[in-house]
């Protein structure tokens, strides 16, 4: 009987398609570092689809629908973990190893994806979200103190740890490729 | 310290000349472009005095982009585009299956009759209110040129190269791969690589080859050359895709300026055919084909992360 209730239904759909639908590349990989599994990954993306297309009514149009679509995403995992019992106060150790990093060592340019993935692995999951989404997801500051519930302070002084232990990680592969050069001109 | 204190004693204006220790501090945020106008000034004064600086800078920069490169290129971290596909076809039912049932009576059927009538009224005075589209055939100095209905809001120099490169992406398919019509024949990639740069050295190989492990068979390859249309030169690879012709088309931009990375593929119809386009580098890429949006997207998805890769290489090579 009424024509226009199939019509929004179109348009609603066409500017998902247009504003949302293009991150879901984007949104898998961050998945990919929350939950590690990819089974669970394609489990939090659906839903974090899902859940978008619900409530798209409140995007407001213009802003950053990537932003938009990882606050739902952290949202749903938070709330996954918290029925699992996963949930993860901010442990004390790993604040403190951050804090007694008192050098800055320089990389080596030989470093691999390879070893920066492997280097990143390392780096406490509280740092290496925020390293994650500043420095690969290129989010603002402000867009990550809303995604995670934390202040922006919190977000600043754990990014700055965060790429601080990365350096470290990766100094030391810096030096095993030195120690691994020399052995070679030595033999 | 942490980055924000020292970003306040800046905020606040005090007189301080700025010294390495203060700039590794805020060294990250300057390459976020985190900080205020005032202190980003004195980052560059600071610059312009300290080789070390410079050299510490640079080195972060490249760290952060061997980072970006390293996570966003790894297979774990990409996404399966048959799952991309059922996503998108259950999101699509679900937008339209839950069916209302407008079971209205009375006074409430009055209502939403006349807030249908008032919202018909508002539709009817927008799309009244909506610049003619030009097409075609009423200029006949654009005999080639494809017509797309853009935003209405007023373009900046950027956006608007780009809707022109896309319109010649979506000419190109058409009088190139469709009809095969083009005034100037065809060279191939490798010539092109000699005269126009070596991003078009096997550009075919890196749309092919992830299309392959992806979709198999239902994927054919068709030809690959360089080409060119309305004055822009095109790296083209055409392959057929369940059973339609979907063109792969590189072009440098305009401005030529490396971009940001981002794996953003933005979708729009024209003339009933499809786009999906990102950028990479200094090149912009479409996928263009009269497949459904989601079949299109899915295209480009699959070989966004192998052209970013060629791309890169192609960079470093030249």
């Amino acid at each position: 009987m009424f024509g226009f209730g199939k019509n929004a239904e179109k348009e609603n759909w066409e500017d998902f398609e247009n504003e949302a639908l293009p991150h879901l590349a984007d949104l898998f990989r961050v998945a990919r570092w929350l939950v590690r599994d990819r089974e669970e990954s394609e489990d939090l993306v659906q839903e974090t689809f899902a859940q978008a297309l619900k409530s798209f009514h409140r995007y407001e149009r213009g802003t950053n629908c990537r932003a938009w679509l990882t606050q739902i995403m952290y949202h749903l995992n938070s709330n996954r973990r918290r029925k699992l019992g996963r949930m993860k106060i901010v442990e004390d150790t790993e604040e403190m190893i951050a804090e007694t990093i008192a050098f800055e060592p320089s990389i080596s340019q030989k470093v691999t994806d390879e070893d920066v993935l492997t280097a990143l692995e390392r780096v406490p999951q509280n740092f290496r979200e925020i390293v994650l989404l500043a420095d690969v997801e290129e989010f603002a500051y402000r867009e990550i103190a809303e995604m995670l519930q934390i202040p922006a302070g919190t977000v600043m002084s754990r990014l700055h740890r965060g790429r601080k232990l990365l350096r470290v990680e990766l100094a030391g592969y810096a030096r095993d490729y030195g120690i691994k050069n020399l052995d070679a001109r030595r033999s | 310290m942490q980055e924000i204190t020292v970003s306040k004693t800046w905020m606040r204006g005090e007189v301080k000349v700025m010294n390495c220790r203060d700039f590794k501090e805020i060294a990250d945020s300057y390459l976020s472009n985190e900080l205020l106008v005032e202190t980003n000034h004195e980052v560059l004064q600071h610059l312009e005095s300290c080789a070390n600086c410079r050299r510490e800078l640079g080195a972060r920069r490249e760290l952060r982009d061997v980072l970006r490169v390293a996570v966003k290129n790894s297979p774990d971290n990409q996404i399966n585009p048959v799952f991309a596909q059922k996503l998108t076809n259950s999101l699509r039912e679900s937008a339209f299956g839950k069916r209302k049932s407008w079971n209205l009576s009375g006074a409430k059927t009055i209502l939403a009759g006349a807030l249908a009538v008032l919202i018909l009224v508002f539709a009817f005075g927008l799309i009244w209110q909506k610049p003619a589209i030009q097409t075609a055939e009423s200029n006949p100095n654009e005999a080639n040129k494809t017509n797309i209905n853009v935003s209405k809001e007023p373009l900046n120099v950027q956006q608007a190269t780009f809707v022109e490169a896309r319109k010649d992406a979506i000419d190109d398919h058409k009088y190139c791969a469709l009809k095969f019509s083009l005034k100037e024949d065809p060279i191939s990639l490798e010539a092109a690589a000699e005269k126009y740069g070596k991003v078009n050295k096997n550009l075919d190989e890196a749309v092919i080859k992830p299309l392959r492990e992806v979709f198999g068979g239902k994927a054919k390859f068709h030809e690959a050359h360089s080409c060119i249309i309305n004055g822009r030169r095109f790296a083209h690879v055409v392959i057929e895709y369940q059973g339609k012709i979907v063109s792969v088309l590189l072009t440098r931009r305009e401005d030529g300026d490396d971009l940001n990375e981002s794996d953003a593929i933005s979708c729009q119809s024209a003339e009933n055919l499809r786009v999906a386009c990102f950028e990479s580098g200094k090149y912009s890429i479409f996928v263009v084909s009269d497949l459904p949006e989601s079949d299109n997207l899915i295209v480009a998805r699959a070989i966004l992360p192998s052209i970013k890769k060629h791309i890169e290489r192609s960079g470093k090579t030249a």
